[in-house]
């Protein structure tokens, strides 16, 4: 088999056409898009400036945890009751914690909070430019909170913001780590709770933060590293067809038959056939990050941990377009025409849109999403974003799985449909 | 050395090879004659275990090939009719491949391969590429790949298709070569009557999936002993003239083609005179006449009232 696999390689090494397509032509695309589109994405080559917001706080602390005190009695709750409660709610105060989110290093490169006494006095610096707009902190908000924690009672608790323009990229920017923090704060709090309280000094912890919905902290996704990762999952596939065209063409020209002459089993050509496929498509990607982060600088200055999770990954997602391959040769050597690796090549195009390849699919919709999420190259697209976002490798395990599975699938199907009795 | 008993494969209900018989003994080089569409490569690929056949068996030294296929595929070369071969590789890469492929390894790799090149007459093109190579060139590497795990049986299914004399030549001459002095057994499938009349032994005649007829090349053209092949060059041909030929007692059969006809007779000087009062009377004019002792062309002629080409 060993023979097979290397007469594949040392073919594909011939055939400048197929480098180029399998090679230069993702390189080429990425650098467009990665140029073209790098405003869009976030990138980080675009200096965002400091958005400047005003915060109004009507609330006093202790005025809210006296009036939360006065309600656990009205509702008959022992002592012990009472005092644990209340010392949950000063720890897990959200107009506290807020306040810390604010203050901390990462959001203070993005977000400057200025504290205003009254709403006039911030209007009249959103007019005059000063500020992009304001956060008012109700005065009965860390109330109603713990109200909606602690007795389970309906949320009235809510964060009035006032922008200039909502559209404002300083505007979004401000929204995003609103719903972050609103996000992470429930589930820390459930937490806490779900734990009687074990969990309240991490919780109260501002290291924590970011933990959860790390878009928040962790550097965006450039667009470099989005289509370096999207065209090399795209072109990728096509690894697939390659392969399996040239099992058609060995078939048509009798070289098949002529290697079956020589008592290799059919098996071993077919698993040659998936070998080569996942080496050719584990070499391309390698050659595709390592080549993107040499020209655009792509992956630079990323931890051990990244590479190690990523050549994982790489690996996975070259397994299953290896099984591609093995699949495609299959279904190729029973038909009598190219038909199949043609279909295969045309579809290709429809796998990379919807796996995200052109564009984040969740902007349209979260059904496109998931059915992205189920192609080969949206999981695997995925995979690579979230290890990119700081996710831990048990996190994106559900994907890997998905990867490793229909890597299986493929691969009995290849075994089940190849001809095992016609072999010229 | 290896027996077909009524050997038969249906495609779609019809039958490619039609319950065919044959035998070849070791050091024998045997020919399959018969026009495209005979049922030879169908044949070739049952008797190489290929191709499962419908009915029937395949024989190799008494074994039955489908029930120890690993033993007469290593003891058997196969040329196809195609230039099996991969041509981006040089032909050194093919045949290393190949070699490698068949089990062979090391030293004793790189002496066959260098052995079998020589053979073919390609040592010193051996490190271009496959595609830059001339049809003739092609065919030698396709058969080189064919000899360099030393079959016992060598099977070719129109090796020499599509290329030129001189390289047409070379081949047919090294395939004697290695028939006579290496003892090397061949089964050489054509529907060029003058290679295997030159090659073979024995020939088998195969026309719609059957045996039609089978012997030497003197046995074959005993069939038409009584028989002279004639042949009329014409200015133009006429269905009236020929249809004049067909009632004279003496003609068995007429083939006209594209400005000459091909008579079967059994008494060419009774026809002669009469020849160019047909010729007259169709208003036709001849230019030529060649009256030859019978082919193995004429006899498939006979048997089956076509050519070979056909």
């Amino acid at each position: 088999m060993f023979s097979l696999i290397k007469k594949d390689l040392l073919t594909l090494s011939k055939s400048k056409n197929e480098l180029i397509e399998l090679l230069l032509t993702p390189l080429l695309l990425l650098s467009i898009l990665g140029f073209a589109l790098g405003g869009l994405m976030n990138n980080t080559e675009v200096e965002l400036e400091t958005a400047e917001f005003g915060v109004i706080n009507h609330q006093n602390l202790q005025d809210s945890l006296d009036r939360f005190e006065s309600d656990l009695r009205e509702a008959g709750m022992p002592e012990e009751t009472v005092q644990g409660l209340l010392s949950a709610a000063a720890a897990m105060d959200p107009a506290e914690q807020l306040n810390r989110m604010f203050e901390s290093e990462e959001i203070r490169e993005m977000i400057n909070i200025q504290p205003y006494e009254s709403i006039n006095e911030a209007e009249a610096a959103a007019t005059d430019d000063e500020i992009g707009g304001f956060i008012e902190i109700p005065e009965s908000f860390s109330y109603s909170v713990w109200k909606s924690l602690f007795l389970e009672e309906e949320t009235t608790a809510e964060l009035e913001v006032t922008v200039q323009d909502p559209s404002q990229i300083r505007a979004v920017v401000l929204d995003t780590i609103l719903s972050s923090f609103i996000e992470e704060y429930n589930l820390q709090a459930s937490v806490a709770i779900a734990t009687e309280g074990e969990a309240q000094i991490a919780a109260a912890d501002n290291q924590d933060y970011g933990e959860i919905q790390r878009f928040s902290t962790e550097e965006p996704i450039n667009s470099f590293q989005y289509y370096t990762i999207g065209m090399g999952v795209f072109y990728a596939l096509s690894v697939a067809g390659s392969v399996a065209l040239r099992a058609y063409k060995e078939k048509e020209q009798h070289v098949f038959a002529r290697i079956m002459l020589s008592n290799q089993s059919p098996m071993a050509y077919l698993f040659s056939k998936m070998v080569s496929g996942t080496l050719i498509t584990y070499l391309q990607l390698l050659i595709l990050f390592v080549l993107s982060t040499v020209f655009f600088g792509t992956f630079s200055g990323k931890g051990l941990d990244f590479w190690m999770n990523t050549l994982l990954i790489t690996f996975l997602y070259s397994l299953v377009v290896g099984s591609v391959t093995s699949l495609l040769t299959s279904l190729s050597l029973r038909s009598s025409s190219d038909a199949t690796v043609g279909f295969f090549s045309s579809f290709i195009a429809v796998l990379a849109f919807l796996g995200g390849s052109f564009t984040p699919v969740e902007t349209f919709s979260e059904l496109i999403k998931e059915v992205g999420n189920w192609t080969p190259n949206g999981a695997a697209l995925s995979s690579y974003l979230q290890i990119m976002m700081g996710f831990d490798l048990a996190e994106i395990a559900p994907l890997l799985v998905r990867m490793i599975g229909m890597s299986l699938v493929m691969l009995i199907s290849a075994v089940l449909l190849f001809p095992k009795r016609r072999l010229n | 050395m290896l027996e077909v008993q009524n050997l038969e494969k249906v495609f779609k209900k019809k039958a490619a090879v039609d319950h065919i018989n044959l035998y070849i003994e070791k050091g024998e080089s045997v020919g399959l004659l018969g026009p495209n569409g005979a049922g030879k490569s169908t044949t070739i690929s049952m008797i190489s275990t290929l191709l499962h056949p419908t009915n029937g068996r395949v024989q190799f030294y008494g074994k039955d090939v489908f029930e120890d296929a690993r033993d007469i595929r290593s003891k058997m070369g196969v040329v196809p009719q195609e230039i099996a071969l991969y041509e981006e590789l040089s032909a050194l890469e093919n045949l290393q491949f190949f070699g490698k492929i068949h089990g062979l390894r090391g030293q004793i790799l790189k002496e066959k391969i260098q052995e079998t090149l020589g053979l073919v007459g390609l040592k010193d093109r051996q490190k271009d590429p496959v595609k830059d190579y001339s049809g003739g060139m092609k065919r030698r590497v396709n058969l080189a790949v064919a000899l360099l795990h030393d079959p016992e049986l060598l099977i070719m299914d129109e090796p020499t298709v599509g290329i030129d004399p001189q390289s047409r030549n070379y081949i047919l001459e090294m395939i004697r070569k290695l028939n006579k002095e290496k003892q090397l057994t061949v089964l050489y499938t054509s529907h060029y009557m003058e290679e295997v009349e030159k090659l073979c032994d024995r020939v088998y005649i195969m026309d719609h999936g059957q045996v039609v007829a089978s012997g030497t090349n003197e046995e074959l053209r005993s069939i038409l002993s009584n028989e002279e092949t004639i042949e009329v060059k014409v200015k133009q041909t006429s269905e009236a003239f020929k249809e004049k030929l067909l009632e004279h007692p003496s003609v068995n059969q007429v083939i006209a083609a594209e400005g000459s006809y091909t008579l079967i007779v059994t008494n060419s000087e009774q026809l002669l005179v009469q020849l160019f009062e047909y010729a007259e009377e169709s208003s036709m004019s001849i230019l030529g006449i060649q009256i030859k002792k019978p082919t193995l062309e004429d006899v498939f002629l006979h048997l089956t009232g076509r050519t070979l080409r056909d």
